[in-house]
Parts: structure tokens; C-alpha cells; sequence
């Protein structure tokens, strides 16, 4: 379960933490999700330049789903790419990972309201909604 | 274990370092021209086959010989690709040889003719031609990974040993 993103702010490293259970899958008001973001999450505030590309091994969830972060920088289609094509070459089954666009998923699902109700905290909760959907499909 | 000799374009630098690492190309003596530009996978591959290893052969020790194409990306590949293998125990078996150092300028102008303008005629002998001058280091660098392979098996000869006498 790689969680991927851009690297530049906390969208993977929430998305893990809610999968792995140290945060909620949703907020219902800005109080909350600012002590929410005072709990020294790791990668909290994206990761440095050097560590763009480096898989980071968040934790272990429920099912046994080993959960990953990864920051793909601006260009992302060659990292991934790279990766899935080395899979096989390290003996490991692709169909075993399953890389999760952050970015992508909230672009699509949730722009408007993030910008129109940030009180509601809707970037948060639709971080929450996308771990929803990849937990039910595991 | 599995040598990954990677370049920009997956097309000179590495290719021809994997057929140095497999004897297709002697480590000593003159190379000409058009042997290098004979070589099948030289100026061959695209942008499509960037971030793909793609195998050219297994050596005398039975190394799985491999080149890839990283484009500008290469840190980030290479991170990716090292903290892959870390995570799923196999760091041990997999060697990064990066071949982009060891060519000059020649090499670069003559790929980029070929691969980015397109002009193959001109473009593939003087990419061929830039090898040829950095033929010495490209020579150095799979000495020192053959070095590094032999030193390797050692250790774990000698590893294997201490645990046999224990």
C-alpha cells in the first residue's frame, strides 16, 4: 500500500495515518483538526528534496497491508514507473502493491469544497473518504 | 545479483558498459566505430522504454547484466529503487552502476542529435565516436564493478565458512 504525493505538504502522511489508525477519518471542526496537526505526525510537513523518491514504511494495518509514503516529486510517471517494472525484478508479485495517487484523488473529488469550506474541513475528511475507499477494497 | 547499468536514455553509455561487463566488447585493445554502432542496442531505445530494466545478457558468474534509462530523474529513481529493494530484503542483490559519469560531451551531443532532433545519420556515429574516446572510463568503471562482484562472492564465502565452523 503505497500512499504517493508530490511531497511538498502532509496529504500521504495523513492518508497513512488515518489507514494505520492514529487519526480519524474525519473532523467535524477546525479545533479538531488543529490538535490533530500539533501531534508531531512524521513527514507532518512533506519531506526535503533529498528524500523525494525514498519509500518510507509507515506502519503495519489491520489486514496485515504493510503501509508506505512516498514522495514522487513534480514528475512522478518514471519514479512509479521505475518501480513497478523493478518489482518483478526483485521477485515480488506487482499485483501485491497498490500505489495510491493522493493528489490526484483530491483534485478530482474535492477542490471546490476545500476552497469554499475550509472551516468544514474538508480537505481532511476527503483525505478520510479515499483511505474509506482503498480500505474497502482490500 | 543483478547489475543495473543506467544512463539518460538507455541508449550509449550504459549499453555499451553491459557489453563490456559481458566480454561482447574486449576491456583492453582498440574498438572501432562501427563495432560499437553494431552493437543492437545502441542508439535503440526511446523515451517510451525510460524506467524500464531491460536484460542484455548474464555474465560468467551468472549476474543478471541489465541497462535502464532515468532520464533527469535519476536520484529519485535510484532512491525509490534502493529503498524498494531494502523493504523487501533483497538490497544485497541488486548493484546501481550509474554510466552517465564516465561519457563526455561528445556522447551527450551526438544523443541528443540522434534521439531528440532525430537526426539518426549524424547523430548515432559521433555518439559512437564520444564512446570510443571514453572508452578508457567506461572500461574503469566495469573493472571496478567486476572488482566489487568478485570481493562480494569472497565475503560471502568467507561469511558461509565462519558459519559452517560454528
Amino acid at each position: 500500500m503505497i500512499y504517493h504525493w508530490e511531497g511538498k505538504d502532509a496529504v500521504a502522511p495523513i492518508a497513512a495515518a488515518i489507514h494505520l489508525g492514529y487519526f480519524p477519518p474525519s473532523v467535524k471542526t477546525g479545533k479538531e483538526l488543529a490538535f490533530l496537526l500539533r501531534q508531531q505526525l512524521p513527514f507532518r510537513k512533506g519531506v526535503g528534496q533529498r528524500e523525494v523518491g525514498t519509500i518510507l514504511q509507515l506502519g503495519q494495518g489491520r489486514k496485515g497491508e504493510t503501509v508506505f509514503i512516498l514522495a514522487v516529486g513534480r514528475k512522478p510517471d518514471l519514479v512509479l514507473k521505475t518501480i513497478k517494472k523493478m518489482l518483478p525484478l526483485l521477485d515480488e508479485d506487482p499485483t501485491n502493491y497498490l500505489f495510491i495517487n493522493c493528489k490526484a484523488y483530491l483534485n478530482r473529488n474535492n477542490p471546490m469544497e476545500v476552497k469554499a469550506r475550509p472551516r468544514l474541513c474538508g480537505w481532511y475528511n476527503a483525505i478520510g473518504q479515499l483511505v474509506d475507499q482503498v480500505q474497502r477494497n482490500l | 545479483m543483478k547489475i543495473i547499468y543506467h544512463c539518460y536514455g538507455r541508449a550509449h553509455s550504459s549499453v555499451v558498459a553491459a557489453q563490456l561487463h559481458l566480454g561482447k566488447l574486449p576491456m583492453v585493445g582498440p574498438v572501432t566505430k562501427e563495432a560499437i554502432m553494431a552493437i543492437p542496442e545502441f542508439d535503440l531505445a526511446e523515451a517510451a522504454d525510460w524506467g524500464e530494466p531491460y536484460l542484455v545478457g548474464r555474465d560468467t558468474a551468472d549476474n543478471e547484466v541489465y541497462i535502464l534509462g532515468l532520464n533527469s530523474q535519476a536520484p529519485i529513481c535510484i532512491r525509490a529503487m534502493l529503498s524498494l529493494a531494502g523493504h523487501v530484503g533483497q538490497a544485497d542483490q541488486i548493484l546501481l552502476v550509474n554510466t552517465l559519469a564516465a561519457i563526455r560531451l561528445k556522447t551527450r551531443i551526438g544523443g541528443f542529435m540522434s534521439k531528440k532532433l532525430r537526426w539518426h545519420r549524424i547523430g548515432k556515429p559521433l555518439a559512437a565516436s564520444g564512446i570510443i574516446s571514453s572508452l578508457p572510463r567506461l572500461r574503469q568503471l566495469v573493472g571496478t564493478v567486476q572488482e566489487e562482484l568478485i570481493r562480494k562472492v569472497q565475503d560471502e564465502e568467507e561469511e558461509d565458512h565462519c558459519h559452517y565452523r560454528r
